[in-house]
């Protein structure tokens, strides 16, 4: 098992580098430059020079790298191209913004994909299975801003339950904060819930045809308990495992919808640096965002090991 | 008080109708009418000094010829544009770039508001310009006006016989793959004056050396006249030549005066003591108060 952890702790360490090598080139050959975007309809070419001299810009790309590298491990990520404020403080604040939103609709997501799930792979092939699966390819197919825009328009605008957007910080305000994190925490969960539910039915579906739960069938357990007691804690390890995927994609997720919703976070830090092209704005936040994917990725490999001990000796 | 930028049009309209945002100067038009019907909603619309103008490039032809760039100038529905792009909350612009509310107003009425199309296929016929001829409607993709804007410029265009097609791309690209290499033949850009004096409305986007130059037009009488009206003493002496310029800018169609947007603030009867500035600034905000 240490072995197991230390070759996954070994492993982190290239796959981060090699992440932050990809997006530095992916974010300095997108077209349009950040001179450009910069001084708008100002940028004649001798302001275009001074811009890429004063941003180091006009250097090798690899030069360019290490340097960035070499001030983003001691947390230095620059200064934005655009306000000409510095991105690492910027970042850690609006960094649990964004923790909280996907944490909310990860939440969303998995307690509608368990419960969902399970139901679907326990009546499988009958009505609340046909029901389920179709809902859940309804939300799989939804785009997320689109859910939002629906939701905003029925809950906010037409009843006036809750906010439109906005953020206010749990210190301040607690009910506040959530009344304001429900609309983003479901457009953002239901969707994900799409695949989640798909997964969890099938696990079940496999555990259900396992002999254990025949032996139990057979000593006259209730529905209820078998699922609950046996068959659902065996069908959450392989959910465990994309759900934690699924939990990337939701960090990644926020982009589009902390702007229509008008959350200060780290999404919305990304969509101002893509448009901007400020590349030290945008190559934070994306990096921030790989990071907590890496991390979370790494986290759950290493729990669904101590979960279930034949993957251990599987690897062995 | 808490000052936010909020990117999305579409959100900050949210919050406005839901009264979590008591005060923009940059209401979305699409939302206008919905946002200052709102109960005690105040509404602080006027003239600002944010104007349309369409570039043709001199430099690609047909356009170098300026009886096409006429016959384009005078075929667009302003009125149209005003109504379909900015819902009502423009005002054409009928003859030169500074706008009436301006005291270099040069009282020119060149355009018609809904265009003249039999006028301007006369122009294109005595430039032999075959009907059928293709042309390129630049837009950047990020600014609503402009994207909506550019399907009426396109039916403009095809009235008069030109088959136009419309690129669109986001703003960073467009500076670098559009504007930067003046890689277009007809593009639309808008530019507000933070000054509002008459200079300002017409040096940056006329002058032959100007970074904003980018249709590549050169005209030393132009010049001259800008330069003398910097100098000028008095008020009247610049009104004047500020109408030349603007007057010999229209024979030669440098660019095409679209519209001048207005400036749609709203706020809620809280706010006290608000003036709306034409800049769209918000320095008077220092007057106002909260009750």
């Amino acid at each position: 098992m240490i072995r197991l952890i230390l070759i996954r702790l070994l492993t982190f360490v290239p796959t981060v580098i090699v992440a932050s090598m990809v997006l530095f080139v992916a974010v300095n050959v997108v077209p349009g430059s950040a001179s450009k975007a910069a001084l708008g309809i100002y940028a004649t070419p001798q302001a275009v020079k001074r811009f890429e001299h004063q941003h180091g810009l006009d250097r090798p790309l690899v030069i360019q790298y290490v340097e960035w590298a070499g001030k983003a491990v001691r947390g230095n990520f620059g200064m934005s191209f655009q306000n000409a404020v510095a991105v690492g403080p910027e970042v850690k604040k609006r960094l649990p913004v964004t923790l909280q939103l996907a944490g909310m609709a990860f939440l969303v997501a998995v307690g509608l994909a368990i419960s969902l799930g399970a139901l679907a792979g326990f009546y499988h092939q009958r009505l609340p299975d046909v029901c389920i699966t179709s809902i859940a390819t309804l939300f799989g197919s939804v785009p997320n801003f689109w859910l939002a825009t629906l939701l905003i328009y029925l809950f906010s605008l037409h009843l006036g339950w809750l906010p439109t957007g906005g953020y206010v910080p749990y210190s301040e305000d607690l009910v506040a904060n959530l009344r304001g994190m429900i609309l983003p925490s479901i457009a953002l969960g239901v969707v994900s819930s799409g695949l989640l539910i798909r997964i969890m039915r099938t696990s079940l579906i496999e555990v259900m045809s396992a002999h254990f739960i025949e032996t139990a069938q057979s000593k006259g357990i209730s529905n209820f308990n078998l699922v609950i007691r046996h068959a659902l804690r065996n069908a959450l390890i392989p959910f465990l495992t994309v759900s934690a995927v699924e939990f990337g994609f939701l960090v990644g997720g926020v982009v589009i919808l902390e702007d229509v919703f008008r959350i200060p976070g780290i999404g919305s830090l990304v969509l101002v640096g893509i448009i901007n092209r400020d590349y030290p704005v945008l190559l934070a936040a994306a990096m921030v965002i790989t990071m907590i994917v890496l991390v979370t990725n790494l986290l759950v490999d290493l729990l669904a090991t101590m979960i279930d001990p034949r993957q251990v000796r599987a690897r062995n | 008080m808490v000052y936010r930028i909020v990117s999305d049009p579409t959100a900050l309209s949210n919050g406005m109708k839901s009264g979590e945002i008591h005060f923009s100067n940059e209401v979305p038009p699409k939302d206008w009418e919905a946002i200052v019907s709102k109960e005690g909603m105040v509404n602080a619309a006027l003239e600002g000094s944010r104007y349309f103008w369409l570039i043709p490039n001199w430099e690609t032809p047909p356009l170098d010829n300026v009886k096409v760039r006429q016959a384009i100038a005078i075929a667009l529905n302003r009125a149209a544009i005003v109504k379909g792009a900015f819902y009502g909350q423009a005002t054409p612009l009928l003859g030169g770039v500074i706008p009436k509310w301006n005291w270099g107003y040069a009282d020119i009425e060149f355009f018609k508001p809904q265009g003249d199309i039999e006028a301007a296929k006369k122009l294109l016929a005595e430039a032999s310009i075959e009907p059928g001829t293709e042309i390129t409607l630049n837009m950047v993709s990020s600014w609503p006006p402009m994207m909506s804007m550019a399907p009426i410029i396109q039916a403009n265009l095809s009235q008069i016989g030109f088959k136009a097609t419309i690129e669109t791309m986001e703003v960073p690209r467009y500076w670098d793959e559009v504007w930067g290499p003046s890689n277009f033949d007809i593009t639309v850009m808008y530019w507000l004056s933070p000054l509002a004096d008459p200079d300002d409305f017409v040096t940056n986007t006329y002058f032959s050396t100007s970074g904003v130059n980018v249709h590549k037009s050169v005209s030393k009488e132009k010049d001259d006249l800008l330069l003398a009206a910097k100098s000028a003493v008095t008020i009247e002496e610049r009104k004047d030549l500020y109408r030349q310029q603007q007057a010999l800018s229209l024979e030669t169609m440098d660019v095409v005066p679209l519209v001048n947007a207005w400036v749609l603030a709203a706020h809620t009867g809280r706010l006290k003591n608000f003036t709306p500035m034409r800049t769209g600034f918000l320095k008077t905000l220092k007057d106002a108060w909260l009750e």
